[in-house]
């Protein structure tokens, strides 16, 4: 192996040797101490082929006898060949030498910053601080004290309870500890009820203080009484603060109409035709002329310069909202989606959606009603403080 | 005489429980699969795709078989690949 890439970094030559009497120049290299390796007995007579270095060439020059033999170089191997065709193609090695200068330079700066760990601080706040301490993307790596990174961020912001930082190749990554929020306990405690906030079938009635009124599986109305505050007898009452959650599955109906026409993105009829660069992974895109359009690829080639180019022609139609006539499914669709639309709107962010069903019923006039019937999980708890008509 | 003083020689390695290889002179054959390592040879006799005929003191040595390559030669080893059939020694007289 190591013979192997000695010969490649030194390079050698792959002679024919031609005529009488081959062996006898064999021996005479061998005598001269000429190293000479993979010689193969060709097909045509008294002809050889043989690798041997470029100075075991010129030594063979000499050892050819009366013209016995005659020799030709085949082929030119080896790096300093390689190195030697360069200088015929200086844009080429000089691509080469700016590349490895750019990624030289490029590898001394951070191009990429990695928070992990958030999420009552955001990534854009913990971006705010770093930037505050000088290190963005594109900073030189040798300037970010990546030891003291972690502890400036910390005492930067009280949420943080632990922060680090590393700096792996490229990437700064920088992880955060957030501070758990202590409980917020009510200065004052009130004697509170819980009530039924919207109507619903009891699912689930957890009570942590106070005396549950309803079971699982019992209807209630908006308004009626979950959890009572007042424990103890009748003679002598005690009033606590109730606390608990009760989920209920509660009804829902939400309602779209669309229709009969519906408003779709169309070709106007205007249209120009623009070209793009491409360069590798680059692209040179023009500037759109229009503010809605639609690209239709018309030829793609690739020039035969220096640099793998390619352009590209697009024709650029412009499109604008144009009201057609839709077919029952496209209207159906579009009722459906803008009754989920409304249903996501309305619906509290807890709530858990059981079931659902979707209605379309078509009007008269064409146009198309969803009717969406949702069941959706809640806790449907809400506080109220006992009065004294309670 | 000197084959009397290589009989002494290898009397002398043989009561000392020696290799012969210690010698220096004789050829040393290694075969390994489809390679033939030959050292100590004292020149091409012939080399051809079907036969490579080598120069020793024991006379020459034959490596016959099919699409034989000098894979490296020097001036005391030679490194043959190809499909090896035989190798005998062509001993002189």
């Amino acid at each position: 192996m190591l013979w192997v890439l000695w010969n490649y970094l030194s390079g050698y030559v792959i002679i024919q040797v031609k005529g009488k009497g081959l062996e006898r120049f064999l021996n005479r290299a061998l005598e001269s101490g000429v190293e000479i390796w993979d010689v193969r007995r060709q097909r045509e007579p008294d002809c050889i082929t043989a690798s041997v270095s470029v100075a075991g060439f010129y030594a063979l020059h000499r050892l050819t006898g009366r013209g016995e033999c005659r020799i030709h170089i085949l082929k030119k191997r080896g790096l300093p060949i390689t190195l030697s065709q360069f200088r015929f193609r200086k844009a080429l090695l000089f691509g080469w030498i700016a590349v490895l200068a750019l990624l030289l330079s490029a590898t001394r700066c951070i191009w990429f910053i990695e928070v992990t760990g958030c999420d009552r601080v955001q990534e854009a706040e913990v971006l705010a601080m770093l930037l505050e301490h000088s290190v963005e993307v594109g900073t030189a790596r040798r300037d970010v004290a990546v030891s003291r990174l972690g502890e400036q961020i910390r005492s930067a912001d009280p949420r943080i309870a632990w922060a680090g930082a590393a700096l792996e190749g490229v990437v700064l990554t920088v992880d955060i500890r957030e501070a758990t929020t202590p409980v917020e306990l009510p200065g004052e405690r009130e004697p509170t009820s819980i009530f039924a906030a919207c109507d619903g079938v009891i699912t689930e009635i957890t009570a942590y203080s106070g005396r549950p009124m309803v079971n699982v599986g019992d209807a209630v109305l908006a308004g009626d009484l979950l959890i009572s505050g007042l424990v103890g007898t009748e003679e002598t009452p005690v009033y606590v603060e109730a606390r608990g959650t009760v989920n209920a599955k509660t009804p829902y109906v939400f309602s779209a109409k669309c229709g009969p026409t519906l408003e779709k993105l169309g070709p106007t009829g205007e249209s120009c035709q623009l070209n793009s660069l491409e360069l590798f992974d680059m692209a040179l895109l023009p500037s759109w002329p229009y503010e809605s359009y639609q690209l239709k690829q018309l030829e793609r080639r690739t020039l035969k310069l220096l640099l793998p180019i390619t352009v590209t022609s697009y024709d650029c139609c412009q499109t604008a909202l144009q009201s057609v006539t839709a077919s029952r499914d496209e209207l159906s669709c579009a009722a459906r989606e803008a009754a989920q639309e409304a249903a996501l709107s309305e619906l509290p962010k807890t709530a858990r959606i059981v079931s659902n069903k979707c209605e379309i019923v078509f009007q008269k006039d064409g146009s198309a009603l969803a009717k969406l019937t949702l069941v959706a999980e809640q806790n449907i708890c809400q506080a109220r403080r006992i009065t004294l008509d309670d | 005489m000197a084959k009397r003083r290589v009989k002494l020689r290898h009397r002398a390695l043989a009561a000392l429980e020696l290799p012969l290889e210690i010698l220096g002179d004789i050829p040393k054959i290694t075969l390994v699969g489809d390679c033939a390592l030959v050292e100590n040879h004292e020149g091409i006799f012939e080399y051809g795709q079907d036969a490579v005929r080598l120069h020793t003191n024991r006379g020459l040595l034959r490596i016959s078989g099919a699409g034989l390559v000098l894979r490296e030669l020097g001036p005391s080893r030679v490194y043959v690949e190809g499909r090896i059939d035989a190798l005998e020694f062509e001993r002189r007289g």
